[in-house]
């Protein structure tokens, strides 16, 4: 197990492993996507309330859902970076910033779409909706705050300190629906419970998150081979792979 | 059909809301392979700066 750990966090062996990652994680990731909505938008029967409206949770949750898991994700990079020094660590933690801040900036912009026909209203200043505001807030902060300083480990040291403060509001997030009064519906799948959702609404909505989470495997990956191929730019491995690359960055 | 389109008078908040996804899922594979391509171009003309400069001018 440490012996894997460990061997994981050679920045050569990381950036070949993540080379060949993307490409297998983002194939099936489209596929599953391209299914998924199909599922969604056309196989899925309307809901008994909210008729075909109810289609938006097929995008929206997943890009909530992903939201809050990379920032766990970042956290945790961020945690092990600054425990035990692992550089492969803060390049996870700043490649995760902009991919989360896309995602929870759709399930915003998904969520004031379904709000519209379903409250009334496209914003509220719900429990929910604010603390998923205040998690694209971070996000900004997080990536502004490494842009600030130009020593590239105290950019990681900082950003990482902010990264694991912050990861506190994702259960505030999560539990905002039952702790608080709130206009937002409460959770539809529970680890607990069985799910509130019939099985031929449900099947679009796992490969949907299924998708979703291979595809942002996917770009982490993409993107930290550049964050290591930058960061390990002296050592003669990051050299070697440099004049062998081709221009175009299929290497 | 027609009906079928409109999805029951929702078709331009569902449409949206998968468009923007649809964006935002785009957008990453082309910020990531751009990111990634430029990020390898400016170390390569690192590299061959380095390389061409005499030794020892090297900070």
């Amino acid at each position: 197990m440490w012996t894997w750990f460990f061997r994981l966090a050679s920045p050569p062996h990381f950036y070949a492993l993540a080379g060949k990652l993307s490409s297998w994680l983002l194939i099936p990731a489209l596929a599953l996507l391209a299914i998924g909505a199909w599922g969604g938008l056309v196989l899925a029967p309307p809901d008994y309330q909210q008729g075909d409206a109810f289609r938006i949770i097929y995008v929206h949750v997943p890009s909530a859902y992903l939201s809050m898991m990379i920032y766990v994700t970042m956290a945790l990079a961020g945690a092990i970076g600054l425990i035990w020094r692992i550089k492969i660590a803060h390049a996870v933690a700043a490649s995760c910033a902009p991919i989360g801040a896309s995602f929870t900036f759709a399930a915003l912009v998904t969520g004031a779409v379904w709000g519209k026909p379903m409250w009334g209203t496209y914003w509220e200043w719900d429990p929910r909706l604010t603390s998923e505001l205040i998690l694209l807030f971070l996000y900004f902060g997080y990536m502004g705050l490494r842009g600030a300083f130009e020593d590239l480990n105290q950019a990681d040291r900082a950003s990482a300190i902010l990264a694991v403060a912050g990861v506190a509001n994702v259960p505030i997030i999560h539990f905002s629906v039952v702790w608080w009064a709130s206009l937002h519906q409460g959770p539809t799948l529970s680890k607990l419970e069985a799910p509130s959702i019939s099985g031929d609404m449900l099947w679009p909505l796992l490969t949907m998150i299924l998708a979703f989470t291979l595809f942002f495997l996917g770009i982490l990956a993409m993107r930290v081979r550049g964050e290591v191929l930058a960061r390990e730019f002296q050592a003669r491995w990051a050299q070697d792979v440099l004049r062998s690359a081709t221009p175009e960055g299929a290497n | 059909m027609d009906q079928s389109l409109a999805m029951g008078g929702y078709a331009g908040y569902i449409l949206t809301a998968y468009g923007v996804t649809a964006l935002v899922v785009v957008g990453n594979i082309i910020a990531a392979r751009r990111r990634f391509r430029r990020t390898q171009l400016r170390l390569r003309d690192q590299l061959g700066r380095r390389a061409g400069r005499p030794v020892g001018r090297e900070a």
